[in-house]
C-alpha cells in the first residue's frame, strides 16, 4: 500500500474515530435516560458540548504549572487517537498492522490516564490532586487483570502456531472460540467478563468514576480545566472508549456476517463495517452504559481491592483454565 | 531498513519512529482545534485562583504522603507481611536471595 493511501486511511480513521466516540456518547447518555425514564438529551449533544467548550475561556490556574498543566490533554489526545491506527476495523486489518501490537495499544491506553493524573497534580488544586490519586491507584488496580487477559490469548495462539501472536490483527483473524476444547471455552468466558470488568474502569465510568466524581470533589482531576483543552480531555475519553471497545470486539467477538449472508466485494465490506460499529456499541452499552445506570460509585480501596484479588484471581483462572486445555486436549 | 526501525519482542513488534509519525500529525490535528478554540482568559483576576469549593485557602496543598492510600490499604494484609519480613538483618536478605535465585534456577531446569 503506498504512502498516501495509508495517510487518507489514516486521516479517515482519526476523523471517523472521533465522530463515532461522540455519537457513542450521545447514544450512552439517550439510552441512560430512557432506563431512568426520562428523555435524554439529543444524540448530537455531545458535538454541541465540544463546540461549547471550544467557545470557553481556556483558563490556567495561578496555582498550576503552566507547561505541564497544557500539555497534557495533547498528550491524551494523541495518545488515544494514535491508538485508533493499531486497531483492526472490521473487516479492514489495522492500518498500521505490521508496525505495533496489542501491547502498544495496551500502552497507549494507559498513557491518557497517566496525562490526566498529571495534568490534575500539575493544576495545583487539592481535588484535582485528589483526583489524580486516585486515577493512578486505579491505574495500578487494573492494568494487570487486563494484561492477564492480553497474555493469556496471545500465548494460547502461539501455541497453534501463529505468529507474531501479540498482533491485533492475528487475534482478530484467529478467534479462539473454535479451535479450544470445552476448558478452552469455560477459560475463554471467563477472560471475557474480566475484560468486561476492567473497561468501564479504563474509562473512569461509575462505578469507577472516583477521579471525576463531581458530588465529591467537583469533577478531581478535571476540575481546574476549562475551554479548549477540556475539550481534548472531552474527545480523548471519547477516542478511548471506541479503541477500548474495538479492543475487545478484536480480541473476543471479530466475526463478520458478509460472508454467511454471500456477500461478496465492496457491499461485503460495507455490512462488515457497518455490523463492527453495531458490535462496538454493544461492548459499550453492555460494558459501560447499563452497568453506570445501575450501580452506584465505589470507593478507591474497595476498588483496588476488587482489582487485585478479585479481578486478577478471576482473570488468573481463566489463564488456568486456557492452559488445562491445552494440556487436555493438546 | 523497516525491520532495521522496528523493536521486535519475540511475538510482538512496535515501531516507535511510525508511531512517532502518527503522533505528530495527531498532534497537528489536536493543534487545529486548539487554535480553533479560545484560548484568553481574564489574568490577574479572581478567574485564575483555583476552585476550593468557595473557601479561601492560603496553601491549597495536597501532601504526597497518602499517593497510594488506597491501593496501601487494599493491600494491607500483604504489605505488614511483606514488612515483617524486613527484619533489618542482612542474614536474612542473603538467604532470601539464595532462596529465590535457587527457585529461579529449578524453574530454568524445568
Amino acid at each position: 500500500m503506498s504512502g498516501w493511501a495509508i495517510l487518507g486511511q489514516a486521516v479517515l480513521a482519526l476523523v471517523g474515530g472521533g465522530i463515532v466516540g461522540l455519537l457513542y456518547r450521545g447514544l450512552d447518555r439517550k439510552i441512560a435516560a430512557r432506563m431512568q425514564a426520562r428523555l435524554g438529551p439529543p444524540l448530537r449533544q455531545p458535538f454541541l458540548d465540544l463546540g461549547k467548550l471550544l467557545a470557553k475561556e481556556t483558563v490556567i490556574p495561578k496555582t498550576a504549572v503552566a507547561w505541564v498543566f497544557s500539555a497534557m490533554p495533547f498528550v491524551a489526545a494523541i495518545a488515544s487517537f494514535t491508538a485508533l491506527l493499531y486497531l483492526p476495523w472490521g473487516p479492514f486489518g489495522p492500518i498500521l498492522e505490521g508496525h505495533g501490537d496489542a501491547l502498544l495499544v495496551l500502552y497507549l491506553l494507559a498513557v491518557p490516564a497517566l496525562a490526566m493524573a498529571l495534568g490534575g497534580f500539575a493544576s495545583g488544586s487539592p481535588l484535582g490532586v485528589v483526583g489524580a490519586q486516585r486515577e493512578l491507584v486505579m491505574l495500578v488496580s487494573y492494568e494487570f487483570p487486563l494484561a492477564v487477559v492480553l497474555v493469556a490469548l496471545a500465548w494460547r495462539l502461539s501455541t497453534l502456531g501463529i505468529a507474531p501472536a501479540f498482533s491485533l490483527g492475528q487475534m482478530a483473524r484467529y478467534p479462539l472460540w473454535g479451535v479450544v476444547g470445552p476448558l478452552g471455552l469455560i477459560g475463554l468466558v471467563v477472560l471475557l467478563v474480566s475484560l468486561l470488568v476492567v473497561t468501564p474502569a479504563e474509562l473512569a465510568k461509575i462505578p469507577f468514576d472516583i477521579p471525576e466524581a463531581e458530588t465529591e470533589i467537583a469533577g478531581g482531576l478535571f476540575v481546574e480545566y476549562s475551554g479548549t483543552y477540556l475539550a481534548l480531555f472531552y474527545l480523548a475519553d471519547a477516542v478511548r472508549t471506541v479503541v477500548m471497545a474495538g479492543l475487545v470486539v478484536a480480541l473476543f467477538v471479530p466475526y463478520g456476517i458478509a460472508q454467511p449472508l454471500g456477500l461478496a466485494g465492496a457491499a461485503a465490506q460495507a455490512v462488515d463495517l457497518l455490523f463492527w460499529l453495531a458490535k462496538v456499541f454493544g461492548v459499550m452499552a453492555a460494558a459501560v452504559t447499563t452497568v453506570r445506570v445501575g450501580m452506584a460509585r465505589l470507593k478507591v480501596d474497595q476498588i483496588a481491592r476488587g482489582f487485585w484479588w478479585r479481578v486478577t484471581a478471576v482473570a488468573l483462572s481463566g489463564l488456568l483454565l486456557l492452559a488445562l486445555d491445552k494440556v487436555v486436549s493438546g | 531498513m523497516r525491520e532495521a526501525l522496528t523493536v521486535l519482542t519475540g511475538q510482538g513488534y512496535w515501531s516507535p519512529l511510525i508511531w512517532a509519525a502518527a503522533a505528530l500529525g495527531t498532534f497537528l490535528l489536536a493543534g487545529l482545534l486548539w487554535w480553533r478554540g479560545r484560548r484568553e482568559y481574564k489574568r490577574g483576576t479572581e478567574q485564575e485562583l483555583p476552585f476550593v469549593s468557595g473557601e479561601r485557602v492560603e496553601n491549597p496543598r495536597v501532601g504526597a504522603l497518602h499517593l497510594y492510600w488506597g491501593l496501601t490499604e487494599a493491600l494491607r494484609p500483604l504489605l505488614e507481611r511483606l514488612r515483617g519480613w524486613h527484619s533489618g538483618v542482612v542474614n536474612d536478605y542473603a538467604g532470601w536471595f539464595v532462596v529465590v535465585l535457587g527457585v529461579v534456577l529449578l524453574l530454568l531446569l524445568l
